[in-house]
């Protein structure tokens, strides 16, 4: 297991790597490790790379440090050794990952932390105004992203009087909305019901960018991913993907 | 996270049936609190605001109990244009006219020292003097009630926040505002999940040992979700490059109808005004 965590059978295309592969990687963990305070360490020497374009899913038991992966990417929350590499920059200080931070889309897993604005509108332009676009450009982004997410309507609506199914549309817009070069997703479909997880299937697919999704719902991630993952004991190993829809697209 | 699934289990999809991804339509949910929407609505939240506060300042100020009557019937028409439920409205006026109800149990037998005696109940008299500054706080206390609930309370309470804003409430105290009243509704959800779950689980409240200890853990630990809650919401803000500003800014926009309905408002309080001045009781 161990052995063959570190040395993953090559696979062409879009394939998260688990030797980093500098230059042609969007994100990269080297040698990371990393313990909560007063905790037992979640990773110790842990490394890991999610390549340029791809598509990948990441699965595992709850607690097995999914949601801490996440984090540690976004600079959220800092490792107590190793390296993180973004975009092919090294980033350690908060400077680094605020410049890496933007251009990666993360969805929070409970669209109530994502969503704090009054209405749709504020939510979906605060990301492009906090990286200095004006309030018109903001404006053009936020109709940009209703029109792709079919939800002009809800310009104006009051995100706590939401559904949980458009919430969670309106965080993925949040993130859109950010121009990113990929999406992070924790856990997107908990709590959606059928007709919601279409419409975020769709928006996935039709985004045209690389993503990382964690999640438990395997049906669904199926249909999104070209590769997936497995997070136990400490380190990550490639699964076997039988993904139809992407893998003949693709040919 | 998924006690989330729980709360809205009973909710219809509002996200459509169908799968095709139509825009949904949407009815104003701007209106959530208070069914359709009104003319009062729609005036301008910053005119609403300052013509709420002076309209309540008089009220607080008038000595007469002709102003206070009128006041009064003023803010019922306000309350009548504002179009807020009538139940809701008296559940409220409920709440403050109880502690109005001890004002009477005692504020007509106190002034027996220069009062004029109108009738007496056994030992105690009933003065002239008592009985009207009593019924003065009433009519008060309801008219400042009543103005207040029908001009800041329709519409979105966000809005609120923004006209203070943009009348010169400092930057922070309107985010803590704006930051409530967003996560006011999701920490109440998280309190009735956790009191379905108790009740689920056979437990009554009362003032028994082991049911303050329930609900003491209960406040604990809404505290301690409360807390990781404002954690996540500021690394998802952080995540969006967030430095210090909410970038939550409304444009309001001083319409015609703001201009009738500030000029009705000022109209109204300087009658008021004058019934004060020209009192006689």
């Amino acid at each position: 297991m161990e052995q063959n965590s570190l040395n993953p059978v090559a696979e062409s295309g879009a394939r998260v790597r688990l030797v980093p592969d500098t230059g042609e990687n969007l994100i990269e963990l080297k040698d990371i490790t990393f313990a909560y305070p007063g905790r037992p360490a979640i990773f110790e020497n842990f490394s890991f790379a999610f390549p340029k374009g791809a598509k990948a899913g990441l699965v595992g038991s709850n607690g097995s440090g999914k949601t801490t992966l996440l984090q540690l990417v976004m600079g959220l929350i800092k490792p107590q050794k190793g390296e993180i590499r973004l975009f092919g920059e090294p980033t350690k200080k908060e400077a680094d990952f605020r410049k890496a931070r933007i251009k990666i889309g993360f969805v929070f897993q409970d669209a109530n932390d994502q969503l704090f604005c009054p209405t749709v509108k504020d939510d979906i332009a605060f990301g492009p105004l906090n990286t200095g676009h004006t309030r018109e450009e903001a404006d053009a982004i936020v109709e940009e992203v209703l029109a792709l997410l079919k939800l002009s309507d809800f310009r104006d609506r009051i995100t706590y009087a939401l559904s949980d199914g458009e919430k969670k549309l309106v965080s993925i817009g949040t993130a859109l909305a950010m121009r990113p070069e990929m999406l992070i997703l924790d856990e997107p479909t908990t709590c959606l019901d059928e007709s919601a997880v279409e419409r975020v299937v769709k928006v996935l697919l039709d985004c045209g960018l690389p993503y990382l999704i964690v999640a438990h719902d395997r049906p669904f991630l199926d249909r999104v991913v070209t590769s997936k993952y497995l997070m136990a004991n400490k380190t990550v190993t490639p699964m076997d993907t039988k993904n139809a829809i992407l893998h003949q697209e693709e040919q | 996270m998924c006690g989330d699934c729980l709360a809205h289990a009973g909710q219809p999809a509002a996200i459509g049936a169908e799968t095709t991804g139509e825009p949904v339509t949407v009815d104003a949910v701007a209106a959530s609190e208070n069914g359709s929407g009104f003319l009062l609505e729609d005036a301008d939240p910053r005119a609403r605001l300052i013509l709420a506060l002076v309209f309540a300042f008089v009220l607080a100020a008038v000595q007469s109990v002709e102003a206070a009557v009128l006041g009064l019937a003023f803010s019922i028409l306000i309350t009548m244009a504002s179009g807020k439920p009538l139940l809701a409205l008296l559940k409220r006026l409920a709440v403050v006219n109880t502690f109005i109800i001890f004002m009477w149990v005692m504020l007509p037998f106190s002034f027996s020292t220069p009062g004029e005696i109108i009738a007496k109940i056994g030992p105690l008299e009933v003065t002239r003097e008592g009985v009207i500054l009593a019924s003065l706080l009433t009519l008060k206390a309801n008219a400042i009630l009543l103005v207040v609930i029908s001009l800041l309370t329709v519409g979105p309470l966000h809005l609120m926040a923004e006209a203070s804003r943009a009348l010169g409430m400092p930057d922070k105290l309107v985010n803590l505002f704006l930051l409530t009243t967003r996560y006011f509704q999701v920490i109440f959800d998280e309190y009735q999940r956790l009191r379905l779950a108790m009740k689920a689980r056979g437990f009554k409240s009362s003032l028994s040992r082991h049911s303050m200890k329930s609900l003491g853990s209960l406040l604990g630990i809404l505290l301690v979700r409360s807390f990781d809650r404002a954690d996540r919401i500021h690394k998802a803000m952080l995540a969006r490059g967030y430095s210090g500003d909410l970038h939550v800014r409304t444009e309001f926009e001083f319409k015609k109808i703001d201009a009738i309905f500030a000029l009705s408002m000022i109209v109204v309080t300087i009658v008021v005004l004058i019934a004060e001045w020209n009192r006689t009781l």
